[in-house]
């Protein structure tokens, strides 16, 4: 697991290294601390990671527009600041977490947990990307479907639209809302899109959209997601 | 505020109830000295018919003392004629005749007032109707009469026909250098005859009470609330101005032997030359002006009037010309705060173009109808202009106070925002669990900050030594936080000077918030120097970040507050400056030196 933190403040920084490598005292880790965002960009553009904590200040509109840059990157983001008022946005443009300072060991876990179910912290009601190096928000109920494509994630619009994401599906899937539905190893549909399974001989399933569009489903998945349905 | 509407619009109430028949009174009665003044004054506002008595414009006089003179002379050649208004004084007795014609009578007594600074018998037709003071013939056997005296004429002795009045004078207690002495008598209707002067002097008299309130509350204004001198030379003005006229009214309402009489007309000249010199002074000070500019006005004042004393002799004329000059020197002031666009400086300008106008018109008229009302509308102006000066200075006093506490609260509130406090918190949280002895010093520090906070915030200015040790507290409190050694190099100067509270610190904490300073030492610096009672403090802090990034550091919210407190204590007599490049910043700050006061 490959971590970084950004943290300006000293002891604060050492308090949240110390809670993480508890937290995770079973499995290996690699920690990077950084004083900065700036800093820590060569490093984050250079190297996957799986996290980085973040300390921003949110009071501005600077602080926001760095965030919204993290949150549309590959990795997932947990914010770790003093501006509680601003969590709900942060969670609305698809941050996993958002800890409060002063922080325990407990609400450390807790964040960390997160990282590895599949439950999802569902608050997203953006998706923050990257489009022709700016970084745009894209409302969720606009999102159809996801498809995995490599280390990426394309993400298909009403419009029709597709736009590649850096998060991975099973990323995207934990910031995006329980509405979406995982029908195959590489796609993920929102649950008011879809119209109907169709069967194939060969045991195979296809759901078909409210668009008319065809998409494969998962021969392990399809029981799970004909419950849902009915 | 509203009070002084109040006055301003009591003054033209006052003005309008006199209105111009009224002032031709009262200025007569000024101006009997010096004028050409009609030889039959008609007093009153009915006019008495002249054929009804009418008295020549002329009367004869002679130094010969013969018991009959007192009786009519059919032929006076061997006496001097001579017009009203002035009657020669000399160390000899005089006898006066002056013949008067009645024309049918009704009803209604008549009676004459006589003007004259000597004591007199009055007889009529021969017969003597009364004596003011003693004749005598030294100063000794002299007993002065009064300057105003009244006589009424029964009914026998105002018959159709050629009277004549005759006067025997002695003037021994007149102390004028000058060679004559005013001399008028009235004719007319009794009651209005002796009602004349004092109905003269109730306009005066009215004004006194308005004048007397303005210049208390003037006084008051000064003392109490507002240290403007213009409160204070409005309140003399005003002062003058009731001495002034309680001064002309006197004779009206109270009478006094004629000895008075060259006393209390000097009197008159020495208040008109102090209102003269408060008026000009008001000016000066009421608008924006250097002080060479001042005290040169108030210098042309001081030699105008110097050369009216010397060139011009008498007195109520002078004092006319000395309120001119004090009307004129002001225009000076006015016409240059009009190009200087200060406020209020044409109303002033009109008002005294307004009072100067009429003169160059008719003298005549101007003293007869324009002075009061003029002066009036002058003082009222400049009433006005001072109450909306006070009503912007007060406006102005009220957003420095706000603005004082909202930077004492802006100050205050660094130590209480949450990025502080919570960072704070949780950098306390891991000393507790991590090292206690170390949380307890972090928590003393703190605590020395806070309390040093709480000493300096309040103030508007605070000894360098307060204000030095308020950063070193703070370096020390991020010393803890930020595991890095900070120090701020000063140089110690002799001067206890004094600073806004919090200017240093705010240097302070924008360098350390835009800087991530990860060396294990960073050295600030601040330099003193004391020239010409003028403090030059420049601050230097290194630099490590790059330069797109902190482009914040020079226009922070903190230089907002350094340059409003700066503002507040030293109003437009500072620098600020920022000066940085890739290693330093050097900001460097100027204000007036003041000294700690030596407890």
């Amino acid at each position: 697991m490959k971590i970084v933190i950004v943290e300006d403040e000293y002891m604060v920084a050492k308090r949240l290294k110390r809670f993480v490598e508890t937290s995770f005292s079973d499995i290996n880790i690699n920690i990077q601390v950084f004083t900065s965002l700036h800093d820590a960009d060569d490093f984050l553009s250079g190297f996957i990671i799986d996290v980085l904590f973040l300390d921003l200040n949110l009071q501005g509109r600077d602080g926001f527009d760095l965030l919204k840059q993290q949150v549309s990157r590959h990795f997932h983001t947990i914010v770790v600041s003093v501006n509680t008022d601003r969590a709900i946005e942060a969670f609305e443009i698809g941050v996993l977490d958002f800890v409060p300072k002063p922080f325990s060991q407990e609400r450390i876990n807790k964040a960390i947990a997160r990282l590895g179910s599949q439950q999802t912290s569902g608050k997203s009601q953006f998706l923050s990307y990257k489009h022709l190096g700016e970084i745009s928000l894209l409302a969720i109920n606009e999102v159809v479907y996801l498809r995995a494509s490599g280390h990426y994630c394309e993400v298909i619009t009403r419009e029709g639209r597709v736009i590649l994401h850096d998060k991975n599906l099973d990323k995207l899937l934990q910031v995006l809302p329980l509405t979406f539905e995982r029908i195959h190893r590489s796609y993920a549909v929102a649950r008011g899109e879809m119209q109907s399974i169709r069967t194939e001989q060969g045991s195979k399933y296809w759901l078909t959209l409210n668009s008319g569009e065809i998409l494969p489903i998962g021969r392990t998945r399809v029981k799970a997601l004909k419950a849902k349905l009915i | 505020m509203k009070i002084h509407l109040i006055i301003y619009f009591f003054i033209f109430y006052l003005s309008s109830l006199f209105s111009a028949p009224a002032f031709t009174n009262v200025t007569a009665n000024n101006q009997q000295d010096i004028l050409p003044v009609p030889e039959i004054i008609i007093v009153g506002r009915q006019a008495v018919t002249p054929d009804l008595i009418s008295m020549d414009p002329y009367f004869y006089f002679t130094d010969q003392d013969e018991p009959h003179f007192s009786k009519p002379l059919a032929d006076k050649r061997a006496w001097t004629k001579k017009s009203f208004g002035g009657l020669p004084l000399k160390d000899k007795n005089l006898w006066v005749q002056v013949d008067f014609t009645l024309g049918q009578q009704t009803a209604k007594s008549l009676g004459i007032l006589i003007m004259m600074v000597a004591s007199f018998d009055v007889y009529w037709d021969g017969k003597l109707l009364g004596s003011n003071g003693i004749v005598g013939n030294s100063r000794e056997s002299e007993q002065a009469g009064q300057i105003e005296f009244g006589l009424q004429l029964n009914k026998e002795q105002i018959s159709e026909g050629k009277h004549t009045l005759s006067l025997k004078v002695s003037t021994h207690h007149n102390n004028s250098q000058n060679a004559i002495g005013s001399f008028y008598i009235f004719s007319g209707y009794y009651p209005q005859i002796i009602q004349h002067s004092s109905k003269s002097a109730m306009l005066p008299l009215a004004m006194s009470g308005a004048l007397l309130l303005l210049a208390t509350y003037c006084l008051f204004l000064y003392f109490g609330v507002i240290k403007n001198v213009c409160y204070l030379l409005f309140s003399g003005l005003c002062f003058a101005t009731l001495v002034l006229f309680v001064l002309e009214s006197w004779r009206g309402i109270w009478g006094y032997t004629y000895d008075w009489h060259i006393p209390r007309l000097q009197l008159i000249y020495l208040m008109t030359s102090l209102i003269s010199i408060l008026l000009t002074s008001f000016f000066t000070f009421f608008f924006t002006l250097s002080n060479f500019q001042r005290y040169a006005t108030l210098t042309v004042n001081v030699l105008l009037q110097l050369s009216i004393f010397v060139i011009v002799s008498g007195y109520d004329f002078p004092s006319l010309l000395l309120i001119l000059v004090g009307l004129v020197t002001s225009l000076f002031p006015c016409v240059y705060a009009i190009r200087q666009k200060q406020k209020n400086a044409r109303p002033m300008l009109v008002a005294i173009m307004f009072f100067i106008m009429p003169l160059t018109m008719n003298v005549r008229l101007y003293m007869e109808q324009y002075f009061f009302i003029s002066f009036v509308t002058l003082m009222g102006v400049m009433l006005y202009s001072l109450s909306q000066t006070m009503k912007m200075k007060q406006r102005q006093l009220m957003q420095s106070q706000i603005n004082a506490s909202r930077l004492e609260l802006e100050l205050v509130k660094r130590n209480l925002q949450p990025h502080f406090i919570l960072n704070t918190l949780t950098a306390v949280e891991e000393w507790i669990e991590e090292s206690p002895a170390m949380a307890v010093k972090f928590i003393d520090a703190l605590a020395d900050e806070f309390r040093l906070m709480a000493k300096i915030s309040s103030l508007s200015l605070v000894p360098i030594k307060d204000e030095i040790e308020m950063c070193n507290t703070h370096l020390n409190l991020m010393q803890y936080r930020s595991n890095t050694k900070f120090q701020l190099r000063t140089n110690s100067l002799p001067y206890a000077y004094l600073l806004p509270p919090g200017i240093l610190l705010t240097l302070l904490e924008n360098a350390l918030s835009h800087n991530c300073y990860q060396s294990t030492s960073v050295v600030f610096t601040l330099d003193q120097a004391i020239d010409n009672k003028l403090c030059t403090l420049v601050f230097t802090a290194p630099v490590n970040v790059r330069q797109t990034e902190n482009k914040a550091i020079s226009v922070g919210l903190g230089t907002k507050y350094i340059e409003a407190r700066l503002q507040e204590s030293f109003v437009d007599h500072w620098s600020f400056s920022t000066e940085q490049n890739s290693t330093y910043l050097q900001v460097t700050l100027q204000f007036p030196l003041i000294c700690q006061k030596v407890v």
